[in-house]
């Protein structure tokens, strides 16, 4: 089959899913004991601006109704009204949806930059030291409580070291185009900037990390190992190829494709965590923001971000599973 | 079996370290040196005091015993990690036996709503849930299970699908076994390893996912001794009150590695059975 038909049949396969999905959170909000509009207006409000404010949002209308006209919405870019920010959700989501995009992403490339090198030399010097060091290390990764590491982290390097900001993301670049700041400071060519907001980011995007990390490491020293075994490496040795040749550019290759496949599962992960590092380092993204809309009970804040971390996740998903045809080229699409 | 696990040391290190959890919890009131510290209770003059031969973890800001505290804790959170599990394995283990066993369009139907389920990654969606219900411990219960239970699903539904076209399976038909009885009672009791060591590793993830709710208000709440609460309670006091926050951090992540140690050593003697198995031996 040819390769555009699947990722077109990947997409519409998608599509029941995230309605699931947003069904699924629809209802789960909207069977809230105790009364978000009365929270929202506060104790001093009548009877009657509740009552007011119920018809304006749609609230007194069944359901199914409630359902479709806010699923037309979402389709048009509209998320509804925030009880909490008194402002479009779309908008809130504008603000927030980069600044987690931006921190998951530099996680996820934190784990792969340090977790290949750091596999590939347990790999290269299996069970020795390096190699019983390194499965030590990936143990006390996957279980290390993210936001307790987080709050460690922050013990060490801001309050005593002082070396990196304590909470935030910094000043934004003077230039906004995607609203992720490492990005945006660079297409603006602005080095200062770049580097304040890196080192905001920093911290955060290592404590998250740690999991993926560990994981990264032990799937490519596994991949490694294996494919060491192989007669085509086997071959080129004896062809007299260069250790290094052969491992960075035969068995890296094959050895990252089985890693890839958890890379795109560790995103759902790491978004799931960054509920907690977000709150820990008051980084302003959308776990941050989803956090109080839980709290304030905003039902259109909450389904927003639930729904846009579904879909944020199965495009990663997606992304991997066509950079997966790349590393193999085997790989028939059926 | 018995030999194959205590052949890797960091298997018996797990199991020392749930053992001590294990006991831990049932002896709380028993081991700790102020168990009356583990509910309300105040004594502001001795309030944030650093690790002493008194309070060997310090005291947090009510003047409680963090290590009393961090005991008592171990009950709240192995409670959650049980409960949780076997909600999660009661619903999602049937429901994947049925799903591949009976097949068809109900199994269609089974694996289309887990796939919904499994779109959003579980803390989300067990914080999305949490939303519409209460702060409490049961809730954050509630809410986890909610989110867990696919997984499970999709286990058995892989097992189940390869176990099916076993022979077994077929002379079990031949004698006249009825599907249900085929389905719970020849092919079920063949995938437990695989769901015995997930729990296994679950049992970590899930205290973590709990510490987690309750870390960010969302699940026990003060003065629970539950161990995020613990750490959000003491991480206000940072950066000078330092073991407030850190000590009950450390009873999570032992805890954690525990189980993930145990559930690893448990699938080495799993995984070396079935190849035994495998080669007819």
């Amino acid at each position: 089959m040819n390769f555009r038909i699947y990722l077109v049949r990947r997409i519409l396969h998608l599509i029941p899913v995230l309605l699931g999905l947003s069904v699924l959170i629809f209802v789960v909000s909207r069977v809230i004991p105790g009364d978000p509009l009365r929270l929202a207006l506060g104790t001093e409000a009548t009877e009657e601006q509740v009552q007011q404010l119920r018809q304006q949002t749609g609230l007194d209308r069944p359901l199914v109704v409630q359902y479709i006209t806010y699923m037309a919405g979402v389709l048009r870019g509209d998320f509804g009204y925030s009880l909490r920010t008194h402002r479009n959700v779309t908008k809130d989501l504008l603000d927030f949806f980069p600044a987690t995009l931006e921190l998951t992403t530099v996680a996820m490339g934190i784990a792969v930059v340090i977790g290949m090198p750091l596999g590939i030399l347990a790999a290269v010097r299996k069970d020795e030291a390096a190699d019983h060091l390194s499965r030590v290390l990936a143990l006390i990764g996957v279980a290390l409580p993210r936001f307790w590491l987080a709050i460690l982290l922050q013990l060490a390097f801001a309050y005593h070291l002082r070396l990196l900001p304590t909470i935030g993301r910094g000043p934004a670049p003077p230039t906004e185009i995607t609203g992720l700041y490492l990005v945006d400071s660079l297409l603006a060519v602005d080095l200062q900037a770049f580097w304040v907001s890196f080192k905001h980011v920093a911290m955060p995007a290592f404590a998250l990390s740690v999991g993926t990390l560990a994981q990264v490491m032990r799937l490519i020293r596994a991949g490694m190992i294996e494919e060491m075994r192989r007669d085509y490496a086997l071959s080129a040795r004896s062809y007299g190829l260069p250790a290094n040749l052969i491992i960075y550019k035969y068995l890296l290759k094959n050895a990252f494709t089985a890693t890839l496949t958890i890379l795109g599962l560790s995103y759902g992960f790491l978004l799931g965590n960054a509920f907690l590092v977000e709150t820990v380092f008051a980084w302003p993204g959308l776990a941050f923001y989803g956090v109080d809309a839980l709290r304030f009970k905003d039902f259109n804040g909450v389904i927003a971000v639930t729904l846009v971390i579904g879909m944020t996740y199965a495009v990663v998903n997606l992304i991997t599973d066509i950079l997966y045809g790349y590393f193999d080229p085997r790989i028939r699409y059926e | 079996m018995w030999f194959r696990f205590r052949q890797s040391t960091l298997s018996l290190v797990g199991l020392a370290i749930v053992a001590t959890l294990v006991l831990a919890a049932i002896f709380a009131p028993v081991v700790a040196p102020f168990p009356q510290h583990a509910g309300v209770f105040v004594d502001f003059d001795r309030g944030l005091q650093p690790p002493s031969p008194r309070n060997w973890l310090g005291t947090d800001d009510a003047g409680r015993d963090i290590l009393s505290r961090i005991l008592f804790g171990a009950r709240i959170s192995l409670t959650l990690g049980a409960v949780v599990l076997i909600i999660a394995v009661g619903l999602g283990v049937p429901l994947g036996l049925i799903a591949a066993y009976w097949g068809g369009r109900l199994g269609d139907v089974i694996m289309r709503i887990t796939d919904v389920f499994l779109a959003v990654p579980p803390i989300a969606l067990a914080l999305a849930v949490t939303a519409a219900l209460r702060p409490t411990l049961t809730n954050a219960m509630i809410a986890i299970a909610f989110a867990w239970w696919p997984w499970y699903t999709r286990l058995v539904y892989g097992q189940v699908l390869s176990l099916k076209e076993q022979q077994f399976v077929e002379a079990s038909r031949g004698l006249g076994a009825s599907r249900w009885r085929i389905a719970f009672r020849e092919i079920l009791p063949n995938a437990w390893s695989p769901i015995i060591v997930k729990v296994t590793l679950d049992m970590g993830f899930v205290i973590l996912t709990g510490a987690g709710l309750s870390f960010l208000g969302l699940g026990a709440q003060p003065p629970t001794p539950e161990w995020g609460t613990m750490i959000a309670e003491g991480r206000t006091y940072l950066p000078g009150v330092w073991w407030a926050a850190t000590f009950p951090g450390l009873a999570i992540f032992v805890a954690v590695l525990g189980f993930n140690l145990l559930g690893d050593g448990l699938r080495d003697v799993f995984d070396v059975e079935i190849e035994q198995w495998r080669a007819g031996s």
